[in-house]
């Protein structure tokens, strides 16, 4: 039993649902999108205090359909309508996905076409076949045997770490908890544009965390790629639990104004709640703090950040996106100036048509900025991985990286910062004050450290720091962004954020949890 | 030809579902097998400023399998999948196809778990009693028989009404949806639970801007589980229309875009919170931090773990968490938000549980694995979202139980104070021990009366010390629907009740 539909049925019922729309006289433009997607979980809970099961969840689940989303006439009206059919890439499917259309069309005045094949680069930046072909054609017995092996290595990987360590693991309160996570894409997208295209896309990510709950010292690790290694499971099982056992010893910070060194972790944190603001829907919207202000000095002249869903072996790499568009990068930040959005054919084409609403939100004419909107992140993501054919088009990140003019090495990051702290991951941080006025909470759960003298010093105790702050002043107090980064993922986000070491000045801290848990 | 899937062609599947359970249970080492499958039918409309921009009526069906097998130790397997036309109409083969494939897993599972024989368990299930039972949704107007055209008027007129309201409201969007859906649960132990109901709710967003000042922007939602007569007919607890509730946020959005921030306060100060943001509280640190698995640490990794217990010797049960007059329960048969059901996603009959009794920490929600491993009996808190992802510890209606206080008197004794309302956006530490969330509003209250509005604040402590200080618990309790509650991975976004009545209590403000 294989799981994944393939890409010439994707294709075939494509092209049978734009032969279908054609036909019908009232069509002024539409789109027919298939795709096949697995997701399949080792859920790990491995616990010696606890009576557990290791391998708590494996499990998968997935999805295959048709949707077709078409542009028409009717009465004089012209209606914009979405219909899906699940599980089923049938002529009969095509045809009831397309009468829903019809049936649930709206007069939506702000639409005003779909992607245009024109504007489309001649070269494709990703050239097809990156991903990994023996996941994506892997039966369902193969599926169970390597999700029970990546899940009870990452577990040997854990023991192995303990015992290497000297310590005496039947008197730990030891945890270990995260998962294993593979993802499996498959879509075909056309429209009587002109635009026929597939994409194939295989992720793989592990996220532990480990702690020895008796001593309070918590530790991650992680690992996002697009292909299968067998070694990194074990690996990221036995970095974890390494990174736990580190924190053993931990000390208590008071509340105050630090230079923190925000680690990969908590920056892919920091720069998801950054990345809402950047949003050209969210500038639309009204609530972003970066309302009016294209083209000014928004963060640190260190700063450059860009989305690149065409970077080779990134996680987050794609050929085209959901609306067959070939790959780009997309600039948003360029040594702290405000230089692009995220965006996707719908709402770039209602700023274009609300040409002085929009420049009062943007803060330039959004004609003479063609670049800096142009729809390059419409994907389809969704129930946690999957391009999925039931959703509409939506914008998002690929490859989220967070880059430098003056990128430098961690140690001389270290010794920039002198004294400081380390934060190396934040949990639940959110825009408290609403996204308009920019504040953020969060607090610090693992990886913590004091930074003295430009070293490591002792750790910090986990959840013992709530992060109080402004999104939009921490960007503005980078002092020193590193070189290397790590491929980061976040819970319930779509992207893979390459994340460096940033350096921030002025961070408000305040000290919390005087309970003993 | 078939063309649709409606919740009443489950009929169909019944006798299959049964005996798939038993032909699970037949596979080489099988211990247990369970199985779900879901029907659903709704339609939903999307608006902006009163302009359409989306709508939607469909429906949807999904299937999960667990197994529990293995040969010295049993181990768990899961499988789910959204359904189509075809799998229906196959659905003998698909369901014994998900069967296999979760049986595959489990057995997987087993031969890896029983090298590892030290520290690690053989799955159990805590016993239930077997059901079979149906139950029917409650609904006044059907929302089976919503037009396209009904509810795309309602978001319309509702954004439209709400943009209109005052001058300095930006935006206003408005999603509304309706829907019934209909799952049956049949496990190898001969269980049969047949359970429908409704979910209807509408969600506004608005932004305000003041010439010259920062913008505002707030969301709220509201909604029932019945049927559309949640929405159209103010069928909700906050008692409003969708149009009404979409002009009150909107007003709500004006103030704050009026307000200045919120002062911050040195010391823990007089904080006086309404049922609306009482919710909130008894949903993220007495309802999140009381779900076993969290106690038990299988969510470390994600949504964290609970202050309530470290392990089985060293936990808060039977210890003073709170005043004496703070009881908080989770109860599912409880109606008035979205978390009433009477059997959970494994078949157990839901029931009442004391989470706080007086100040004392008493229990926590469980499924029927974590109960084995505890030793307590089943409650009935195992949900998923759909029948296609696997079901967690969550919340079903959370809430702090009533007191005995006028809720007037409640902020006219204030002399110095903060008055809080409504609830808008948490940032909880990972064990619950900590938060910091934000009210909508907030003003002041002096000398009993309250004053000036603030924006952008947030009440910070840590929960015990929190729970602590609370000194006054009103009679007026109310239940609220809230549509997006987090956890799993993949994330499940899962709607639940929560509630209180008004609370005084003591707490910082966090300036604005």
């Amino acid at each position: 039993m294989v799981s994944m539909k393939s890409l010439k049925d994707l294709q075939k019922t494509v092209n049978q649902g734009l032969a279908l729309i054609k036909q019908d006289e009232d069509l002024i433009e539409g789109v027919v999108y298939a795709s096949s997607n697995h997701r399949t979980v080792g859920r790990i809970c491995y616990t010696r205090h606890i009576p557990s099961n290791g391998l708590q969840e494996p499990k998968s689940d997935e999805d295959f359909g048709v949707s077709v989303e078409i542009w028409f006439e009717k009465s004089g009206k012209k209606l914009l309508g979405f219909g899906q059919e699940p599980n089923d890439l049938s002529a009969n499917a095509i045809k009831r996905a397309f009468e829903k259309a019809k049936r649930d069309a709206v007069e939506d005045p702000d639409f005003t076409g779909f992607s245009k094949k024109e504007e489309f680069l001649k070269k494709y930046q990703v050239k097809q076949g990156y991903h990994d072909r023996k996941l994506m054609s892997m039966d369902y017995k193969k599926e169970a045997r390597l999700l029970a092996e990546m899940s009870w290595n990452t577990i040997r990987g854990a023991i192995d770490a303990l015992a290497a360590m000297n310590h005496e693991p039947s008197t730990m309160s030891f945890i270990l908890s995260g998962d294993n996570f593979l993802i499996r894409e498959r879509m075909c997208v056309g429209s009587t544009n002109g635009i026929f295209d597939t994409d194939e896309t295989t992720v793989v990510l592990s996220f532990l965390t480990a702690m020895i709950e008796d001593k309070n010292a918590k530790g991650s690790a992680w690992k996002a790629s697009a292909k299968l290694n067998a070694k990194d499971p074990y690996n990221v099982g036995k970095e974890t639990t390494k990174a736990a056992i580190k924190q053993i010893g931990g000390t208590r910070v008071k509340t105050g104004k630090y230079t923190v060194i925000f680690g990969p972790q908590a920056v892919t944190e920091l720069f998801g709640l950054l990345l809402n603001h950047l949003n050209l829907s969210m500038i639309d919207f009204g609530a972003s703090i970066y309302l009016g202000k294209y083209g000014q000095l928004i963060a640190s002249p260190l700063l450059n950040l860009y989305d690149d869903a065409t970077l080779k072996g990134g996680a987050g790499t794609k050929r085209i996106t959901c609306e067959g568009k070939p790959t780009e990068r997309t600039d948003l930040i360029k040594n702290g100036k405000l230089v692009g959005y995220l965006s996707d054919t719908k709402i770039r084409n209602k700023m274009l048509a609300k040409k002085d609403e929009s420049r009062t939100k943007i803060g330039a004419d959004p004609n003479k900025i063609p670049d800096a909107i142009a729809p390059k992140n419409g994907y389809r993501f969704s129930r946690g991985g999957g391009r999925i054919a039931s959703s509409g088009v939506g914008i998002s990140a690929t490859n989220l990286v967070i880059d430098s003019s003056k990128p430098i090495l961690n140690n001389q990051l270290l010794k920039t910062v002198g004294n400081g702290l380390y934060i190396g991951r934040l949990w639940y941080t959110y825009p408290v004050g609403g996204y308009s006025s920019g504040i953020i909470s969060g607090t610090a759960i693992a990886d913590n450290f004091v930074i003295k003298d430009g070293k490591f010093d002792r750790s910090i105790l986990p959840n013992t720091l709530r992060l109080e702050d402004n999104i939009g002043e921490m960007m503005k107090n980078i002092i020193a962004i590193g070189r290397d980064r790590v491929q980061t993922i976040l819970w319930a986000s779509d992207e893979i954020t390459h994340a460096p070491l940033v350096a921030i000045k002025n961070v408000n801290l305040k000290e919390i949890s005087k309970v003993k848990l | 030809m078939k063309n649709s899937i409606k919740v009443n062609d489950l009929d169909k599947l019944k006798a299959l579902v049964q005996k798939a359970a038993d032909y699970g249970k037949s596979l080489s080492d099988t211990f247990y097998v369970d199985t779900r499958i879901e029907a659903g039918e709704g339609i939903g409309a999307y608006s902006e400023d009163g302009n359409p921009k989306a709508a939607s009526k469909d429906w949807d069906l999904s299937l999960g399998v667990r197994v529990i097998a293995g040969k010295k130790m049993f181990a768990s397997g899961f499988f789910g999948r959204q359904l189509g036309i075809h799998d229906f109409l196959h659905f003998e083969r698909t369901l014994k196809e998900a069967i296999e494939i979760a049986h595959l897993r489990a057995v997987e599972n087993s031969k890896h778990k029983q090298k590892f024989s030290e520290f690690i368990i053989s799955t159990k299930l805590a016993p239930i009693k077997i059901t079979r039972t149906k139950i029917t949704a409650e609904f006044a107007i059907d929302p089976r028989n919503v037009k396209p055209k009904e509810i795309t008027d309602c978001v319309c007129g509702a954004a439209n009404g709400a943009k209109k309201s005052h001058t300095s409201i930006k935006r206003v969007e408005v999603a509304a949806g309706t829907g019934i859906s209909r799952q049956l649960f049949a496990s190898s132990e001969g269980t049969l639970i047949d359970q429908s109901s409704c979910s209807t709710g509408g969600t506004v967003f608005v932004v305000a801007q003041e010439s010259g000042k920062t913008p505002a922007d707030l969301y709220h939602h509201t909604g029932n589980q019945l049927g559309y007569e949640a929405i159209l007919n103010g069928k909700n607890t906050h008692e409003m229309t969708l149009a009404e509730f979409a002009k009150e946020i909107a007003h709500e959005t004006v103030l704050l875009s009026k307000a200045r921030p919120a002062p911050e306060t040195k010391r823990e100060v007089v904080v006086v919170l309404d049922p609306d943001l009482v919710a909130l509280f008894a949903h993220e640190i007495i309802g999140h931090p009381s779900e076993l698995d969290r106690a038990m640490k299988m969510e470390t990794g994600y949504a964290g773990r609970s202050w309530f217990m470290q392990d089985f010797e060293n936990n808060m049960v039977g210890k003073k968490v709170g005043s004496a007059i703070l009881t908080a329960f989770s109860d599912p048969t409880l109606k008035g938000g979205y978390g009433h059901y009477l059997y959970d996603d494994e078949g157990t009959p839901a029931r009442r549980v004391y989470h706080i009794k007086n100040g004392i920490y008493n229990d926590f929600m469980n499924s029927r694995e974590t109960a084995a491993i505890y030793g307590n009996e089943p409650n009935g808190h195992y949900k998923a979202n759909d029948a296609s992802v696997v079901p967690l510890i969550r919340m079903s209606t959370s809430a702090i139980a009533a007191g005995k206080s006028n809720p007037k008197k409640i902020i006219s004794e204030v002399e110095d104070g903060f008055y809080c309302v409504g609830h808008r956006i948490p940032s909880i530490s990972e064990s619950r021990e900590n938060f910091q969330i934000a009210p909508r509003l907030i003003y002041e209250i002096k000398n009993g009366r309250i004053g000036e509005v603030y924006r952008d604040g947030r009440l910070t402590a840590d929960s015990k010390d929190f729970f602590m200080s609370i000194d006054a618990l009103g009679t007026d309790f109310k239940i609220f629907a809230i549509p997006n509650c987090g956890k799993g991975q993949p994330m499940q976004s899962k709607q639940v009740g929560n509630g209180g009545p008004t609370a005084r209590a003591r707490a910082k403000i966090v300036h604005g």
